[in-house]
């Protein structure tokens, strides 16, 4: 029957194809509460901001927009996001409530640690890059869109390197 | 260690979650000190009979 471990199996077999995780199925049902709320970080952040984006770029031939109506779409992506977060997070909770209760351990600490550098290291480049496109652009809208694009990156290249760390180990 | 306990029971004793304890046994995390002292306390046994240092050779 299909369910929800089949969808992440499919996410995760996708993902250790590009990584070179290894790729047991009962690596999924050993993903640690911690691991399994990076995932629904990742993947709704991809989705709702990917679609944001295809929008506010106008990208794949779909109009761009700008204005008011840019505003709105950015609204609807942070409600969507939160409310995506919120719920799958509650399910997430119900589903291991003795992980949630006990917090991070080292493990979960120390891979936090190591992957926020990398984070850091994108978003400095691109408020830079955003910077720049003032001086040979000097449109608002499209300082805002890199500087939320930058954002964006930094997060879902976290979440990514957070994800590999759990699988291959340090 | 000689299948005395779970995972799980011996995740609960030391304070970590159950995967750590499977990233510990599959050499794909390294405990703190503190960590593998709280370890081998559990079995009671000296710490070198628990972890064994394999360094990293240079040639």
């Amino acid at each position: 029957m299909y369910n929800n471990l089949d969808s992440m199996y499919i996410i995760f077999y996708f993902v250790s194809t590009i990584t070179n995780i290894p790729r047991e199925r009962n690596t999924i049902l050993n993903t640690s509460y911690h691991e399994k709320s990076l995932w629904v970080s990742l993947v709704s952040t991809v989705l709702v901001f990917g679609t944001y984006f295809i929008k506010a770029f106008g990208i794949f031939g779909v109009q761009s927009r700008s204005g008011t109506n840019l505003i709105f779409t950015f609204i609807s992506a942070v409600v969507v996001l939160i409310v995506i977060q919120i719920t799958t997070q509650i399910f997430l909770t119900i589903t291991d409530r003795k992980a949630v209760e006990a917090g991070q351990d080292e493990r979960d600490r120390s891979i936090d640690q190591r992957t926020t550098r990398i984070s850091y290291y994108i978003l400095v480049v691109g408020i830079w890059i955003s910077v720049g496109s003032q001086v040979l652009e000097s449109d608002q809208t499209l300082l805002i869109n890199l500087l939320m694009l930058s954002f964006v990156i930094a997060e879902v290249v976290g979440y990514i390197n957070r994800l590999v760390i759990y699988r291959r180990g340090f | 260690m000689n299948g005395e306990m779970t995972q799980q029971d011996l995740a609960d004793r030391i304070g970590v979650s159950r995967q750590t304890v499977l990233a510990i046994e599959a050499a794909k995390y390294s405990p703190t000190l503190e960590l593998a002292f709280k370890i081998a306390e559990v079995f009671d046994v000296p710490l070198d009979e628990v972890f064994q240092y394999q360094g990293v050779s240079n040639s």
